[in-house]
């Protein structure tokens, strides 16, 4: 865990914006691990590194088990996407947006 | 005092919406108010510093280096600019690390400032030969003046500044700062000019106040340690090694009660880091017995020590307590030697 002290903006040099709309279930996975460039990273990096590494992870996933914000997350995991050492899975073609209209219409009457 | 009570407060509170926060705009916002009010918690303890007071940390840790640079950033106002060099994998003493996070956030604060709004501030650290590590600090700003780099590492230094000096103290706060922690700490800070310019600051941290990283378990055992004796306390009783010292404590606590295991008496307060496996090892010959909590579970292996230590009892308790509760007393203690050769038969040996 890191010190209290260290504020989330340093994490991220204050940015909030990713280069890539990162969803929470957008899915995030390491092609080849790399031991070298896992030692050179930050700590946080290096969690989120060595936890995407065993399998496809979702972004709200990494954010719990790295015990990082949402918002950190999203940063350093679109840091390591743009050095090519995360692979993003940007497809959702399986995303059937009318059954969500639907679901979404159907929980708004619940409401 | 209450500037810095209610920074923390803030703080505390700003993380938890930060946490919750999605979107980016809300979130950038936040950022910033937490950035001011991380500026006037350092503000308010800079003062406490200048005023000659400790600024008490309400839960003290061992720092990494990495954040020990980055928890200094976090204070400094054009924090996005510093890039952080090799920085070496030892971490800072608790009761010496916040200070050094506040020497750090003065000088990156400096370096920042004194430097062009588009050139990085690169802090890395280093280890020497001696054990300590040298913070290092390099800007590329317009640097110091010849004459004022003297005098800056005579204040840092914690040598009074000369009358024919040409610096203003008040201009320089930040650095009173670091030189009043300095002293404290015996760390070296000094400022040099670089010929292809810019300022280089470098603090040497002494290597009495670096410690390795503790690994993810390390800092936890640190607040719970009162809990953490007792788990290693049935590992005694399992090393099935006589102890002959327990049988000769029961006596005092019987004089008090009846049930000699559950008398507070049985556990003096020094007693909390006796039962160690090392004791039980070890010392199975050890004059002085350290009676502890975890009595229940040591007085079986030392039953069979029992004709042998059985004797001194007599002798000891009758200095301890009145002629007259001496009756009472062996008769406890045979009873409590009874009930624990059952307990032993049932046994947690084996």
């Amino acid at each position: 865990m890191t010190y209290w002290k260290v504020r989330p903006y340093v994490l991220t040099a204050g940015r909030t914006r990713t280069r890539q709309p990162l969803l929470v279930h957008t899915l995030v996975s390491v092609p080849h691990y790399d031991a070298v460039f896992a030692s050179a990273l930050l700590p946080e990096a290096r969690t989120l590194y060595e936890h995407a590494r065993r399998a496809a992870r979702s972004v709200a996933e990494l954010s719990a088990v790295c015990g990082m914000s949402l918002g950190v997350t999203r940063v350093v995991v679109d840091d390591l996407a743009a050095t090519d050492r995360l692979l993003i899975h940007t497809d959702h073609h399986n995303v059937d947006f009318r059954l969500l209209e639907r679901l979404r219409d159907g929980l708004r009457k619940l409401a | 005092m209450r500037i810095m009570a209610s920074a923390y407060q803030m703080g505390s509170h700003l993380e938890a919406v930060e946490a919750d926060e999605q979107d980016p705009d809300r979130l950038e916002r936040l950022y910033r108010i937490d950035h001011a009010n991380t500026r006037i918690r350092r503000h308010a303890e800079n003062l406490q510093v200048l005023l000659g007071r400790r600024v008490e940390d309400a839960n003290p840790q061992t720092v990494p280096l990495v954040d020990v640079v980055r928890a200094a950033s976090s204070a400094v106002e054009h924090y996005p600019r510093i890039r952080m060099g090799h920085v070496l994998d030892l971490a800072v003493v608790e009761f010496a690390a916040d200070d050094v996070i506040r020497v750090l956030t003065e000088l990156l604060d400096n370096a920042t400032r004194f430097s062009p709004p588009t050139a990085p501030v690169i802090v890395s650290a280093f280890i020497t030969e001696d054990g300590g590590v040298l913070l290092r600090i390099e800007d590329a700003g317009v640097g110091l003046h010849p004459d004022h780099v003297a005098q800056l590492n005579a204040l840092l230094g914690g040598r009074p500044l000369s009358p024919a000096a040409t610096l203003d103290p008040a201009a320089h706060l930040g650095l009173a700062v670091v030189a009043h922690l300095a002293g404290s700490h015996r760390l070296r800070v000094t400022l040099t000019n670089r010929p292809s310019g810019g300022t280089t600051a470098t603090v040497l941290v002494p290597g009495a106040l670096l410690c390795e990283i503790p690994t993810p378990a390390g800092p936890d055992p640190a607040t719970p340690s009162p809990v953490w004796p007792p788990p290693p306390r049935p590992v005694p009783g399992q090393a099935g090694v006589p102890i002959p010292p327990p049988p000769a404590w029961p006596p005092p606590p019987i004089a008090g009660g009846t049930d000699p295991w559950s008398t507070p008496m049985a556990t003096p307060p020094d007693s909390t880091h006796a039962p160690t496996v090392r004791l039980a090892t070890l010392g199975g010959q050890a004059a002085e017995p350290q009676p502890s909590g975890g009595l229940p579970r040591r007085v079986p292996t030392s039953v069979r020590d029992d004709p042998a230590a059985a004797p001194p009892p007599p002798a000891d308790p009758g200095a301890g307590s009145p002629p007259e509760a001496w009756p009472d007393e062996t008769a406890a203690f045979a009873a409590g030697v009874s009930d624990a050769r059952t307990t032993s038969d049932e046994g947690p040996q084996r």
